[in-house]
């Protein structure tokens, strides 16, 4: 069965079209909805959500219009933002983190660029900054870089202009390289990339 | 240099979603619990619909009632009372043996009381305006 014809019997109210949909699209979902509230139970919560608002509004759904990831992403970073709104998550900030890091590292260690760099993790390091990030900012970023979506698509699913949509993501890249380049340790590691891309 | 970092910058911001993505454990789907919802939302729908109708079909009988009990007394104040004619029923008369072998007299003595009760003729001409009494307030 193609998801075109899933997609109808969905509408039709086939409960095993429903089911069949849930599961080819909620891995991506859920880890969508992770990265925008940063909480499993949350993502899950969320995901769920936006499953059950979604095969109840099936008819509202026009797949001449777009796919329907593309409608139950909408839908889901909407559920998204209202859950993060109404739910001030707890954040463990960036300075927490490397002072946790700091501890066991060796005297002589802090001094190399590299090596702080390399236990740190680069990754977690822009990770932790992302969460630094303004809300409106990040969710740009997310599907700017993670879904990979055009500024007109972004525009669409923040309810804002496409022009706002590229300042968002223009503004978030930039408060990141800011707390990036601020923190003491991962400094040297961005200041020597930075240098090296020079 | 800007351009560069910031495309260097990009990079690493999708690098970083995608590995975050990839290494954070997505749980099992859940079916069970969103059939359960779905079935939920159905079922408090068909119940409110019901509801919805038993209400509506629960003011008509209100309004129904309200209305006649209102408009009863207005409409029997509105409507005059109808007088009620009392017909005598004719008594039945035994009359005596006598009597009612010489019906013929006891007709003719009706008539006769009859014809003196016509004493004024019908004809007779009314008083000519000018000569009717005026009554001044």
């Amino acid at each position: 069965m193609n998801h075109t014809e899933l997609i109808t019997r969905a509408i039709d109210g086939d409960e095993a079209a429903h089911r069949s949909l849930y599961e080819v699209h909620y891995a991506a979902a859920f880890r969508l909805a992770y990265l925008l509230l940063r909480d499993t139970r949350d993502a899950e919560e969320v995901v769920q959500d936006a499953f059950v608002y979604a095969f109840r509004n099936l008819r509202r759904y026009d797949s001449k219009r777009a796919s329907f990831w593309t409608w139950l992403r909408v839908i889901l970073v909407s559920r998204c933002r209202n859950k993060r709104r109404r739910k001030r998550l707890s954040i463990v900030s960036l300075e927490v983190l490397e002072a946790a890091g700091r501890a066991p590292a060796a005297p002589g260690a802090t001094g190399d660029p590299a090596r702080v760099w390399e236990r740190l993790g680069k990754r977690q390091a822009v990770w932790d900054a992302l969460q630094k990030v303004s809300p409106g900012a990040r969710d740009a970023l997310i599907l700017r870089y993670y879904e990979g979506l055009p500024y007109a698509e972004i525009a669409e699913i923040l309810g804002c202009s496409e022009a706002a949509a590229r300042s968002r993501v223009a503004h978030g890249k930039k408060q990141l390289r800011r707390l990036l380049t601020t923190s003491e340790e991962t400094a040297c590691g961005i200041g020597v990339a930075l240098a090296l891309e020079a | 240099m800007n351009e560069k970092s910031g495309m260097w910058l990009g990079h690493e911001i999708e690098d970083t979603l995608a590995t975050v993505a990839k290494t954070v454990p997505v749980p099992q789907p859940q079916w069970g619990a969103v059939r359960a919802r779905l079935h939920t939302g159905r079922d408090r729908r068909v119940r409110r619909d019901r509801s919805f109708a038993l209400a509506a079909v629960a003011v008509a009988i209100c309004l129904t009632f309200c209305v006649s009990s209102f408009l009863g007394p207005t409409a029997a104040a509105q409507v005059p009372e109808p007088e009620v004619l009392m017909i005598p029923t004719p008594s039945p008369t035994v009359l005596p043996e006598a009597q009612q072998n010489s019906l013929a007299p006891l007709v003719s003595t009706t008539l006769e009381c009859c014809s003196t009760f016509y004493s004024t003729p019908i004809w007779m001409p009314l008083p000519a305006p000018g000569k009717l009494e005026t009554r001044m307030p």
